[in-house]
């Protein structure tokens, strides 16, 4: 019988009763995008600062790039969870562009927005034009944040364009548009130069520093209920093995760091040393593959 | 009696005018802030690349004038929003990197000192902290501070090869490429 459980949450599954031995609420390295479990690295916070003044200024489209793992499809939950629940902005996600067609990627924005769809693109793009003239009447600033953005098509982008191009008497502001996604992004972007021209702030997601994977790993802890106050579960020198095994990948880094803390109930210890990190990466060097069905990249 | 004494006194100012701090039509009030000793040496260091005509004793007021304008501006386009702050920015060191600062250093020696400040620019200061304090709990020093690093990067960027007949003629000319 084939599970649609993915192995991490059988694992965490298995374990959930013995997560309260490391005097923590809920699983602290879970790799699933949760904005709670956010730790803002320099880089991260740039990317906010600057995507979120464009976006409140009405500047059009920002862009973030960023490696696999590196906290884009976190950002854009942040974005969306943070956007969406203020009365001055309705905001539409789409995790992952319909393939090449600019009508199909105009239906889900719609859709995503709770407007109708169309079967043309010329009758899609004034339905959205519609939407933009109602909201700016209650001075609702609509937000399309589209993740998986290095997928998108020269006929998308121009959509994109049109859209976001629209001006009209009675609106003070025009569609803002966040796209995050891999460097091909970027070089895609090359060959769609009317867009290009567009982008008003261009951010990158980085690998973590030795620093922030402390201060990452620490912060998912304290995020997951345990007390600040009580020693460390990953001593100073468990840092280091961990980041250059990981080569400080945010997502790697919480998988890595789920296994060690599993691995540490399995064998009834209370922290995780160099020792142990080194130990652990001999003995499990497969602990990754196991995995890598659960990871949707 | 008392009258002679005030002529001597009056007297002899006449003939020994204070050194040091520039005379100044309105009086300058005295705030006192905490800086590391590289905080003061970036204060020395960029009064050696101040325009002509202006000395040491204007970095404060500049540097006020010029946070204060910085921020005008961004609550401006964050205006028809519902807020003061875009919502990425969470703290002080966000608004060094919107601004693209090298924050300082989180924990550093420092010594208490007093600035120097016009009234307006005491005024500015205190609406400045006023508003961060609330926002992220930061202190005046740390105000301060940021004011500095932004006059910094103003000095070299907007500042260079310009010049400038009085204070007050410049202070006019930070809102204008800004606002």
């Amino acid at each position: 019988m084939i599970s649609d459980v993915s192995p991490v949450q059988e694992i965490e599954k298995e374990s959930q009763a013995d997560w309260s031995r490391l005097d923590v609420v809920v699983p602290p390295f879970s790799i699933e995008a949760d904005p709670r479990f956010m730790y803002l690295s320099t880089e991260a916070k740039r990317a906010l600062a600057k995507v979120s003044y464009m976006v409140e200024a009405g500047q059009g489209v920002s862009i973030v790039i960023g490696e696999v793992g590196t906290g884009k499809t976190t950002l854009a939950s942040w974005f969306h969870s943070r956007y969406d629940r203020r009365p001055d902005f309705v905001g539409a996600r789409v995790d992952e562009p319909p393939p090449r067609s600019g009508l199909l990627l105009l239906r889900r924005i719609a859709a995503e927005f709770g407007r109708r769809t169309r079967r043309a693109t010329e009758d899609q793009i004034n339905e959205l034009r519609a939407f933009l003239v109602d909201q700016s009447v209650s001075a609702v600033l609509p937000l399309i944040i589209i993740d998986e953005a290095h997928e998108l098509g020269k006929d998308q982008f121009r959509e994109l364009r049109r859209l976001i191009n629209f001006r009209d008497p009675s609106i003070t502001k025009a569609f803002q548009l966040i796209l995050l996604g891999r460097p091909e992004l970027d070089i895609n972007l090359r060959d769609v130069p009317d867009f290009n021209d567009r982008v008003a702030t261009r951010s990158s997601l980085d690998p973590l520093t030795p620093e922030d994977t402390k201060a990452l790993i620490e912060y998912r802890l304290l995020a997951a209920g345990r007390d600040s106050r009580q020693g460390p579960l990953f001593t100073d020198d468990a840092i280091l093995p961990i980041w250059q095994d990981t080569r400080g990948y945010p997502r790697s880094i919480c998988l890595l760091c789920l296994h060690l803390c599993l691995e540490l109930l399995h064998q009834g210890q209370n922290q995780i040393t160099g020792g142990f990190v080194e130990e652990f990466l001999e003995t499990q060097h497969g602990y990754r593959r196991a995995d890598s069905r659960s990871l949707n990249e | 009696m008392s009258e002679r004494r005030k002529s001597t006194l009056a007297a002899l100012l006449e003939k020994k005018p204070k050194k040091g701090r520039p005379s100044r039509k309105v009086s300058r009030k005295n705030v006192y802030v905490a800086l590391s000793p590289e905080q003061k040496q970036l204060v020395a260091d960029l009064a050696e690349d101040l325009p002509e005509g202006f000395g040491r004793a204007d970095i404060p007021d500049i540097a006020i004038t010029l946070l204060s304008v910085r921020m005008d501006l961004l609550r401006r386009d964050v205006a028809d929003r519902d807020r003061e702050m875009p919502e990425g920015v969470t703290d002080l060191e966000s608004l060094y990197l919107l601004w693209d600062l090298t924050p300082p250093p989180a924990e550093g020696m420092t010594k208490w000192t007093s600035i120097r400040l016009s009234p307006q620019q005491v005024i500015e200061l205190g609406r400045i902290h006023g508003a961060l304090k609330a926002m992220f709990g930061v202190n005046r020093s740390q105000v301060y501070s940021l004011s500095l690093i932004l006059f910094e990067q103003f000095l070299h960027r907007q500042m260079a090869g310009k010049t400038f007949g009085s204070l007050a003629e410049l202070n006019a000319w930070i809102p204008s490429i800004y606002l």
